[in-house]
């Protein structure tokens, strides 16, 4: 039972991270809450959704025009909304966001129609039994995944020339600029790095979970939200353990306390998490100085 | 004292700034005719509707625009109010009015509750709290079965009544709720412009600068949740009763993130702008009903155009302190106030401040180490030392920032070690910052105003109510600050926004603010850094006139004439270490000084 929560717990921790991602990225270049980052995910879902059971386009195909088309969706967004707004207050950042999350969710309602929609199962789903745990092949695809486009996101900020550069930028812009550094382009680019994870997170789990609607990013941009304030907004291994450890206390909970305070009772220890340590699990302690 | 037409004149609704009067009889003659004129209960529906969220932006402003924290859980208290009411008038005694009471004090319980944390949590961190402690509402209504009924919500909420009459048509509503409203943003106009609401504005400007003012920023914090609480609980009775069913789906989230986007667009910490706010974003939708199915879309876009092109909302605010000569004089407050008698029993005997064996470790650093010295009344003391010697520190530590990991400090024989920072600012210890720390977008004469917090009385209540003592209080508030200013020369830039001053009338306006207590003991730390010779030569003018009329001055100061010239006595730190104590001209010529600043000499065999 533990362990098969633990499994659970994993494969779903693991897309919240994915999501995560894109929010510390864009917090930390920009400093932005982006809550339309949900949204990017859905659309990741919908585009996918599109090219394979609409146009009949080969999968992998499809899966690589989703990527493509999410990160120009992004930063065409942070081009048009966010960068007008850049150095406005944080609270009129956050009802752009807001205000980016309603176009697009009513993009896709009225593109798509709002009742939900089967995701073609393009992966035979194959389960494994190993005494009494269960996993199927899907969940451990979901982790794999998520566990190579972290590496390769932890690859390109920490080794590549334009990881320098984005952290640079995410530490101080101004002074990035002065060193040469394009920050209008090291933003979009950091959007489109965000949306694309968004997008695959969205595509795994469209597969997982085989029905897709327009208002599915919400709840999962809360969550991932969450996971990465668990982590350290703006740190990069924080939100994906802050990913994985949101899925594993919410799969716990559900198997052993409550289904139905699940969500609850992971607000509950985040707000508790955030009592012991204000800035997050692996956030950089803020000192004022006087 | 003449104020330019351009400040007074907002570039909007330059009729009714003249007076505020007009407008509000304005609204009120709207509010009774519209619904006899229009008499279409659709519209009132709508309006009646429009009418709660109003209260609701307006109540989250408090914290929101003027304490400054971002809260997106304002759902959470819709629904405990809501939930509260309904539950009490139906299982335990009918009456209106006793429900909104009742469920006003549970909402102000939780608000209390929803306020703690935010002593520990900051910024974005705070927001996702807020976030998630509505979240935990929801499920709690959504799941506690045998008291909320779940997800089927609570049905037959019965209608107020009203002296006898129960209030069964939708015009009888319209005008109770109305009523509510009213009085509602009267309230809340009120507080944001009272003591009350001038210490919520200094914390969100400034944090630290607050509590040097002698402001609990602890308890003004947790008290801003609490009454936005109140309110919002209101707001959740007149849902609960007005539309006779609630259930848990009537305070997600969404709710929460449309009271934030209501407060935003119509401009963070203005009352008006909530107002404006939370009736246009009630209305569009019901404006842009013929777009049918892209009418979100375009609600959407709205929200992103305006935040494009109108980041500080419809109508941002705008603090401009008003002297309201009433029918009330000042006399008895000033003198019941009035500390500088004791200034002036000036007595260089008598000792004033100890600072005994104070060291403060960070992990392993000694930033002051076993320091100790005595100033008395009336003396002009300076710290002088390298950077790094721990002459900020010092002073963090004898205003209250930090607790000395060892050591003690006496100030007045009384022992004031482990006082907090505002507590020592209330007994008579004012502070500058090395790096100037004004409330930066709020005007001259406000910053000046705040800074006299300690010096009035009026509660929460008396500011409600405009009570006389109030009134009174605030004529001489505003007059005492327009003397002080004057002192500092700058009482021709009084309704300036003090980020727009120069550096030095920025450092002078620091002053101005740290004298509004009538400190014993005043800190100044680098007070002629970045001025003009002239410019120190002025203010080296000014701390002696300071000196005469009794007060003691502690200076952390580079500028050695400055320092050789107005110190009765000079303390060298280097290392965290005292190395030196004395007059001026024991300390030019001690060995240890000379070798702190330029290095040891060479000693040739």
């Amino acid at each position: 039972m533990l362990f098969q929560q633990l499994l659970n717990g994993l494969a779903v921790g693991s897309v919240y991270a994915l999501v995560a991602l894109g929010y510390t990225l864009a917090y930390g270049i920009l400093g932005l809450i982006n809550f339309s980052h949900g949204e990017i995910y859905m659309m990741g879902a919908f585009i996918a959704f599109t090219c394979i059971a609409m146009l009949n386009l080969n999968v992998w195909l499809s899966f690589i025009i989703t990527l493509v088309l999410c990160g120009l969706l992004g930063t065409f967004v942070e081009l048009v909304a966010f960068r007008p707004v850049r150095h406005g207050a944080r609270s009129s950042q956050l009802i752009t966001a807001i205000g980016v999350s309603i176009v697009l969710q009513n993009v896709a309602m009225l593109t798509w129609g709002s009742a939900s929609k089967p995701f073609p199962q393009v992966i035979a789903t194959n389960i494994y039994k190993f005494s009494n745990v269960v996993v199927s092949n899907l969940e451990i695809y979901i982790f794999i995944i998520s566990v190579i486009l972290m590496a390769t996101l932890y690859f390109l900020i920490y080794k590549l020339r334009i990881g320098v550069a984005i952290r640079a930028t995410s530490q101080d812009s101004d002074t990035a600029s002065l060193m040469g550094i394009n920050i209008n382009r090291i933003i979009s680019i950091t959007f489109a790095v965000g949306s694309v994870l968004g997008a695959a997170a969205g595509i795994l789990m469209g597969l997982y979970y085989n029905s897709i609607v327009f208002n599915m990013g919400y709840s999962i941009g809360l969550k991932a939200f969450v996971a990465a304030i668990l982590g350290g907004i703006g740190n990069i291994p924080g939100t994906m353990l802050g990913g994985l450890i949101l899925g594993l206390v919410e799969s716990l909970v559900a198997g052993f306390i409550s289904t139905q305070y699940k969500d609850a009772l992971a607000f509950l220890i985040m707000i508790i998490v955030l009592l012991i340590k204000p800035t997050g699990i692996f956030g950089s302690k803020e000192v004022e100085k006087m | 004292m003449k104020i330019p037409n351009r400040l007074l004149n907002n570039d909007y609704l330059p009729y009714f700034n003249k007076n505020p009067k007009r407008l509000f009889l304005l609204s009120l003659l709207l509010v009774v005719f519209f619904p006899i004129v229009v008499d279409n209960n659709y519209i009132l529906h709508i309006l009646i509707v429009a009418g709660i969220y109003l209260i609701l932006a307006v109540s989250l402003n408090i914290v929101t625009g003027l304490t400054g924290e971002l809260d997106l859980g304002h759902a959470a208290f819709f629904g405990i109010g809501a939930y509260t009411f309904s539950l009490f008038v139906i299982k335990v005694y009918n009456n209106f009015w006793l429900g909104l009471i009742i469920a006003a004090t549970v909402s102000l319980l939780f608000g209390i509750l929803l306020g703690i944390p935010s002593l520990r949590i900051k910024g974005d961190y705070l927001a996702i709290v807020t976030l998630g402690f509505s979240e935990i509402v929801r499920y709690v209504l959504l799941n506690w079965q045998n008291v909320t009924n779940g997800p089927m919500g609570i049905h037959k909420i019965p209608l107020p009544t009203l002296f006898g009459y129960k209030l069964d048509t939708k015009l009888a509503l319209f005008y109770l709720i109305f009523i509510i409203v009213i009085i509602t943003i009267v309230l809340i106009q009120r507080l944001s412009r009272s003591r009350f609401g001038r210490a919520l504005v200094a914390i969100r400007e400034n944090e630290i600068a607050a509590i040097a003012m002698g402001i609990n920023a602890s308890y003004y914090k947790v008290w801003s949740f609490a009454i936005s609480a109140v309110f919002a609980g209101i707001a959740g009775s007149l849902f609960a009763c007005y539309m006779s069913y609630i259930n848990p789906m009537n305070f997600t989230s969404n709710v929460s993130i449309l009271i934030l986007c209501m407060v935003v667009l119509g401009g963070q910490g203005s009352i008006l702008g909530s107002v404006l706010g939370a009736l246009v974003l009630m209305l569009l939708p019901e404006f842009l009903r013929f777009l049918s199915m892209y009418r979100m879309l375009l609600y959407g876009i709205v929200l992103i155009t305006m935040m494009i092109f109108k980041p500080n909302g419809m109508l941002p605010e705008k603090r401009i302190p008003v002297r309201r000569a009433g029918r009330y004089s000042t006399a008895g407050i000033s003198q019941s106030n009035n500390k500088d008698s004791r200034l002036l029993k000036r007595d260089d005997t008598v000792e004033l401040l100890s600072i005994i064996n104070i060291c403060k470790y960070f992990s392993g650093l000694k930033a002051v180490d076993d320091v100790s010295f005595m100033v008395n009344k009336g003396e002009t003391v300076s710290i002088i030392g390298p950077n790094g010697a721990g002459k900020t520190t010092l002073f963090n530590i004898i205003s209250g920032y930090y607790n000395p990991t060892k050591g003690k400090k006496i100030f007045n024989s009384q022992d004031i070690t482990n006082m907090p920072a505002y507590k020592v600012a209330e007994i008579g210890i004012a502070r500058t910052f090395q790096n100037i720390r004004l409330f930066s977008n709020l005007t001259v004469i406000e910053n000046v105003m705040i800074s006299f917090h300690t010096k009035l009385k009026s509660t929460v209540i008396h500011s409600l109510l405009d009570s006389p003592k109030t009134q009174k209080e605030e004529l001489w508030c505003y007059d005492a600050a327009v003397e002080l200013l004057k002192k500092v020369n700058l009482d021709n830039k009084y309704i300036e926004i003090a980020k727009n001053l120069s550096y030095g009338e920025q450092k002078r306006l620091e002053i101005a603010r740290a004298l509004a207590s009538s400190p014993e003991l005043l800190l100044l730390d680098e007070p002629t850094a970045g001025m003009t010779a002239q410019e120190a030569m002025e203010l080296v003018k000014f701390i002696n006139s300071l000196k005469s009329s009794g007060i003691t001055v502690i200076l952390i100061e580079h500028n050695m004439r400055v320092v050789m010239d107005i110190s009765d006595k000079i303390v060298v730190l280097d290392h965290g270490v005292k190395i030196a104590e004395g007059k001026a001209h024991d300390i030019q010529s001690d060995e240890r000084v000379i070798e702190a600043y330029l290095g040891r000499r060479e000693k040739h065999a």
